[in-house]
């Protein structure tokens, strides 16, 4: 497989996820918005997280002097300053896949495609903040609706293997990226504190649809502690940070049907690593090293082997925010 | 739907005097003033639509930002009888095979330019003529791996080479994506038809390219300018259904007289590169030097015959404008036959008599710049003000050798859908012929028509829209 094609597939499935990502934060953030008991406390300041769980702050400050719920939407959904907007991201997943049309199943192509236009649509017309809930449902199901046609339909190859990394460490440096924004917020000046961290936390595992399975294992108690140990090593729930790193580590293994070569050595060297290091440690023990030291860390690993991923295929010139 | 449907002296393929459907076209003409306008409308939408969700669109740079837009597609087809056709096909093949011979001809011993049945000054001055690969054998000795020739119908409904297409002509996904659209949104339109099948045309272009290659079982690549082409999507469809790999000219390199693309285990051999880029472009040590999409070194490789490029180098020579005016002479020259399918009549201004002929009868004739296409920079007399005459012949007057003339064609015509009623527009026909182990006709083609009603110009870029080709079975099986 050409180069210039594993890294158009590599992207087209971190940039649908990153879309779909985008669209959880919004809706989760707007419903809890609704749900919390004291709407005054949430102030334009838990906007503001959502800009910084984007990574661009700067530009954000730059193109708006306030972090009104409407600047941030806008910034977050349609934006074309900010390089992680849904508009931006879909841009170029769609960019992507018209380079490997001839790669992909049609059907995906045309899902892309569609996914594609009805942004479009929606970024020339005026929208309330009523219909944003309906956006992000859309971009949700569009980006399932994409994944769903790339399990079914895709043969298990070259090119749905980088897919899968693609998708994967997106999903992986997302899910601390989340994590780590929500784990620093300081609870402790709300005067209904348990409320304000049950909600808290509720909303953090419902944006990465999780709070159904946390249920099931730790009943309906919300803790922080928990919650980490179910966002960080939970080896079954699909958006956890070691299931994901698990599934880069198997798809790069298949890809190099089990063999380190030397032009591999690095990308094989990190990726095991991590596991172990995910599969070593208790949760008492990262929180013990300070949950945000550690997310950190881990977010700074996956863009390593995201470059090590880059540099092992010759994939383009990229640069990973 | 019919009643303000007027023939005007024209040949319409479909109707003939007194409007009556010609034997071909009953019954699909009878279906279709079953169907209701509400429901042809309705269809009408979701066969575009449809185009859109495909991105089966082409960008119009009409502004600093380029847009899509699909073409416009009509389900009003063109029909083509078995016996029209095999006519049609005979007299394409011989023009095809005369076209390549003389290609070989320009670029090795030039016998016809030495026997004088072409001036010699009209080759070696012509801007798509390239010394840089004279003397080059190519594998079977093939220019051509693909030629897209358009067809118009005159009056008499005799069919006429209008151009040539020799160097990169595009439009095939087209013909498919039309007989997809239109078995999907109209498939009971084919009930009583029996029309030749398209699908097994990707393994006849498949052996072709495979059959011009220098070496066994080769690697074969498309090489496209990229994904801002505007004929992109005709390349990764081709790649797709020929199973090949599209590349851009930054995933190829050379090393050691060899073509090879990068790919995510290091380099492979490449043997066959059918390009859709321009001759100009393909190599900056050879040709333009401060192009990109090319392949630094390729034409060494070319030479050397490690790497087959289709179509060949420096066909242009052969489908200029001027050189169309002598095709027949080739076929006389080099195939000793009388030509099947006529040109139009040209004028070549170079030529006193022919420029003075011209000059006087400019108001009934088509004036065409030598070297641009796409409808862009000609006159149509008849439809062109005084002051545009004028204009015109001033610019014709600086350098005449660079124009052509023609009559004014009666182009044929067809009805095409228009809101609520069937309007009479004019069409041509672009037929794929493919070179390789033996000359291929693929049946039928992209059957464009000019949408505005009364215009001759049935170019995409300029209101132009696409139809389904049908050639029909000789024997049609018993359903």
């Amino acid at each position: 497989m050409l180069s210039r094609v594993a890294d158009s597939l590599y992207w087209l499935t971190r940039n649908v996820e990153r879309a779909e990502n985008n669209a959880r934060l919004i809706a989760v953030k707007l419903t809890s918005r609704l749900e919390n008991a004291n709407p005054i406390e949430e102030t334009n300041q838990n906007w503001y997280e959502l800009v910084e769980i984007s990574g661009f702050q700067e530009v954000f400050d730059e193109e708006y002097n306030r972090s009104s719920d409407r600047n941030v939407l806008e910034f977050l959904l349609f934006s074309l300053k900010n390089p992680n907007s849904i508009l931006n991201t879909i841009t170029i997943a769609r960019e992507n896949a018209r380079a490997v049309r001839e790669i992909i199943p049609n059907e995906l192509w045309e899902s892309i495609n569609s996914f594609y236009l009805k942004l479009k649509r929606h970024s020339h017309t005026p929208w309330t903040m009523e219909e944003v809930n309906d956006l992000c449902e859309l971009v949700k199901k569009e980006s399932l609706l994409f994944q769903g046609i790339v399990e079914a339909t895709m043969p298990r190859g070259d090119a749905y293997l980088f897919m899968e990394m693609g998708k994967h460490l997106e999903r992986a440096e997302k899910a601390a990226r989340i994590l780590d924004v929500y784990y620093h917020k300081d609870l402790e000046c709300y005067q209904n504190k348990e409320i304000v961290e049950y909600h808290h936390w509720w909303s953090v595992l419902q944006s990465v649809s999780g709070h159904e399975a946390y249920i099931k294992t730790y009943r309906p108690l919300i803790k922080s502690r928990n919650v980490a140990e179910f966002f960080i090593l939970d080896a079954e729930f699909p958006r956890s940070m070691i299931y994901c790193i698990h599934k880069v580590r198997n798809a790069f293994v298949a890809l190099e049907d089990g063999h380190v070569e030397h032009y591999s050595e690095s990308l094989a060297q990190e990726l095991e690593h991590l596991t172990n290091d995910l599969i070593d440690f208790s949760i008492e023990e990262i929180l013990g090293q300070g949950a945000h030291a550690f997310l950190q860390s881990f977010q700074h690993r996956c863009m390593t082997i995201g470059m090590h991923i880059t540099k092992t295929y010759y994939l383009g010139e990229v640069v990973i925010p | 739907m019919f009643h303000s449907y007027k023939l005007e002296g024209y040949f319409d393929e479909m109707l003939e005097k007194g409007q009556q459907p010609r034997g071909h076209c009953k019954p699909f003409h009878e279906k279709l003033t079953d169907i209701s306008p509400e429901e042809l409308q309705t269809r009408y939408e979701l066969a575009q639509s449809d185009f859109l969700r495909q991105g089966i669109t082409f960008t119009v740079y009409s502004d600093n930002e380029g847009t899509e837009r699909t073409m416009p597609f009509d389900f009003v087809p063109k029909i083509i009888p078995p016996d029209e056709w095999q006519e049609l096909e005979r007299g394409l093949i011989q023009r095809f095979d005369a076209l390549n011979a003389f290609l070989d001809d320009v670029y090795h011993e030039q016998n016809i330019l030495k026997d004088g049945v072409i001036p010699r000054d009209l080759i070696v001055n012509c801007q798509h003529f390239f010394e840089q690969v004279a003397g080059i054998d190519l594998p079977r000795r093939q220019h051509i791996f693909m030629a897209g020739i358009d067809l118009i119908r005159d009056d008499q409904g005799e069919y006429r080479v209008l151009e040539d297409n020799l160097r990169n002509p595009s439009g095939l996904s087209y013909v498919f994506q039309n007989r997809y659209v239109m078995r999907k949104v109209y498939p009971e339109f084919f009930n009583e038809y029996s029309v030749q099948s398209l699908e097994q045309q990707f393994s006849y272009l498949h052996s072709a390219m495979a059959s011009l290659a220098p070496s066994q079982n080769p690697t074969i690549v498309l090489l496209t300018p990229g994904v801002h082409n505007s004929a992109y999507y005709d390349h990764s469809f081709i790649a797709q259904r020929t199973g090949i790999e599209l590349v851009e000219g930054k995933d190829l390199v050379v090393r050691e007289r060899q073509v090879f693309m990068k790919t995510a285990r290091g380099l492979k051999k490449v043997d066959v590169i059918y390009r859709r880029i321009d001759d100009e472009f393909l190599d900056p040590l050879e040709f333009r030097e401060d192009s990109l999409l090319g392949v630094p070194g390729l034409i060494d490789v070319y030479r050397a015959g490690n790497v087959s490029i289709l179509n060949g180098i420096g066909n242009g020579v052969a489908d200029d404008k001027a050189i169309y005016h002598f095709v027949p002479d080739m076929i006389r020259y080099y195939l000793n036959e009388e030509p099947l399918v006529k040109n139009v009549d040209t004028y070549l201004l170079r030529y006193q008599d022919q420029l003075d002929y011209v000059l006087d009868h400019i108001s009934e004739l088509v004036v065409k710049h030598t070297s641009e296409s796409g409808g862009y920079n000609m006159l149509i007399g008849p439809h062109a003000s005084k002051e545009e005459i004028e204009a015109y012949k001033k610019q014709i007057l600086k350098n005449p050798s660079e124009y052509i003339a023609q009559p004014t064609i009666k182009l044929s015509r067809l009805p095409a859908f228009k809101d609520d009623r069937f309007a009479a527009c004019h069409v041509d026909l672009r037929v794929f012929i493919f070179g390789g182990e033996k000359t291929h006709v693929f049946p039928g083609g992209l059957t464009r028509v000019a949408l505005k009603e009364g215009s001759l110009v049935v170019n995409s870029s300029q209101g132009g829209g696409a139809k389904d080709t049908w050639v029909l079975e000789e024997n049609p099986l018993e359903v």
